[in-house]
């Protein structure tokens, strides 16, 4: 025996739900982990649209350098980046016309992240790899406040070495400091790629610079980080980014190699797509 | 191995219901933006592989992202009706029907009646995907149930 006035509520509520959008409407869920699939980079255009956008433009350029992997990647030449008073050490990998400043974080310098510049220059992307100050072979001290100074110096280099966009992609801490630089209206890169960026570092706060960005920003979470909160962190950031911007949160792989030897081909990949889409 | 569905399978499982209950709390334009960062948002939560119902949880999710939603959406109403006299006496005439009245509830009575009326939940199973206390969901929903009579019964 139903109520009519609750029979009123549920129809009026079912009037409401039968309105909803199709799920097709919701981005390709395909990002989500899959068990035992291949673990490739997973564009999530949570806000729909850009990311769609890069990658359907991207697709074929992606499709192309891929299968041209392993091409020869130059081998890298020192270079000298100036940021201010700081003299920056720089591994410069010279290939085609578009390029990618990738800045180290603490911890990593530009040596250890070869593996993702050879991948890009393969690409026929030219790659500055730049150590911020008090890294690898950039005299010290360190100085995370600085770091954005540093990142938008390194752009102004490359753009002297190629005629086409450049990208700036950080990693980690200096992934914190291009997502603070992409509201620099100094910076002269396209867009800025962050992979795996704290929220803030020692008082760089990308989460408090996201709203003012003057490019796209694409950020890269891990999901299910055992040390640090990632995702939650990529998610803080993307939120707080105006459009136009992506996220895309990889899957953890259980693994004992180092961060750059697992993801590293993804992070590639992902700079590929937004390369071409740009 | 603890039997859970993969997360592909319960976003095919659950995409569509979390997508009507959206739609009621923040309107069909909205309500895939919100299903979408609520599942980014589970699934980048440190809880998220150790939580036992998923379902439940992707409700709460889509509840949280409908109310950060809903609080920036009113600060900007905020902003405008300053800018726009005469708006707040539109938005209250516009009560003709149930429908109306029940999208004119409070964020959290609609939910709370939407997951009652529309999913069939129990008021156990409503307050673990709201998060909220038994005694809370059965206030909101005589609240709200006593605030649609008043249109029913016109």
């Amino acid at each position: 025996m139903s109520d009519p006035f609750d029979d009123r509520i549920r129809e009026a509520v079912a009037r409401i739900a039968a309105t909803r959008p199709a799920v097709d409407a919701l981005p390709d869920p395909s990002w989500i982990r899959l068990a035992g699939s291949r673990h490739r980079p997973r564009l999530v255009p949570v806000l729909a649209g850009f990311v769609l956008m890069l990658a359907a433009a991207g697709a074929g350029f992606l499709v192309a350098r891929l299968e041209s992997r392993p091409a020869a990647a130059p081998e890298p030449v020192a270079a000298t980046v100036l940021s201010g008073s700081a003299v920056l050490h720089a591994d410069l990998y010279r290939a085609g016309e578009r390029g990618v400043v990738l800045g180290t974080g603490y911890g990593w310098d530009a040596a250890d992240l070869a593996p993702i510049a050879r991948l890009l220059a393969g690409a026929d992307v030219t790659v500055l790899v730049v150590d911020v100050r008090g890294v690898g072979g950039s005299a010290g001290p360190a100085d995370v406040l600085a770091m954005p100074d540093d990142l938008v110096a390194a752009v102004d280099h490359l753009r002297d070495v190629v005629s086409g966009p450049v990208w700036l992609m950080g990693f980690s801490h200096s992934a914190t400091g291009a997502v603070v630089a992409a509201a620099d209206p100094r910076l002269a890169a396209v867009g800025v790629a962050a992979m795996l960026p704290f929220t803030s570092y020692q008082g760089l706060d990308a989460e408090a610079a996201a709203p003012g960005s003057l490019v796209p920003l694409h950020i890269v979470g891990l999901s299910q980080d055992r040390m640090f909160s990632s995702a939650a962190w990529a998610l803080d950031i993307y939120r707080a980014a105006p459009e136009p911007k992506s996220i895309e949160i990889l899957p953890r792989i259980p693994t004992d190699t180092d961060l750059i030897t697992t993801y590293g081909p993804s992070f590639a990949d992902s700079m590929l797509i937004l390369i071409a889409g740009s | 191995m603890t039997g859970r569905p993969s997360d592909a399978e319960l976003f095919r499982r659950h995409a569509d219901e979390l997508l009507a209950f959206a739609t009621g709390l923040v309107g069909r334009n909205d309500a895939a933006d919100v299903v979408s960062a609520a599942f980014v948002a589970a699934m980048s939560s440190r809880a998220w592989s150790a939580v036992e119902h998923p379902r439940a949880y992707l409700y709460r999710c889509v509840d949280s992202e409908a109310k950060r939603l809903h609080r920036s959406r009113s600060r900007r109403e905020a902003r405008e009706r300053k800018a726009a006299v005469g708006e707040g006496v539109v938005m209250a005439e516009q009560r003709p029907d149930v429908v109306a009245a029940v999208l004119g509830l409070s964020l959290r009575q609609r939910a709370v009646v939407f997951l009652t009326y529309w999913t069939g939940m129990t008021p156990p199973e409503v307050a673990t995907a709201l998060g909220i206390s038994q005694g809370s969901v059965r206030r909101h929903l005589a609240r709200a149930r006593q605030n649609l009579r008043e249109v029913i019964d016109e």
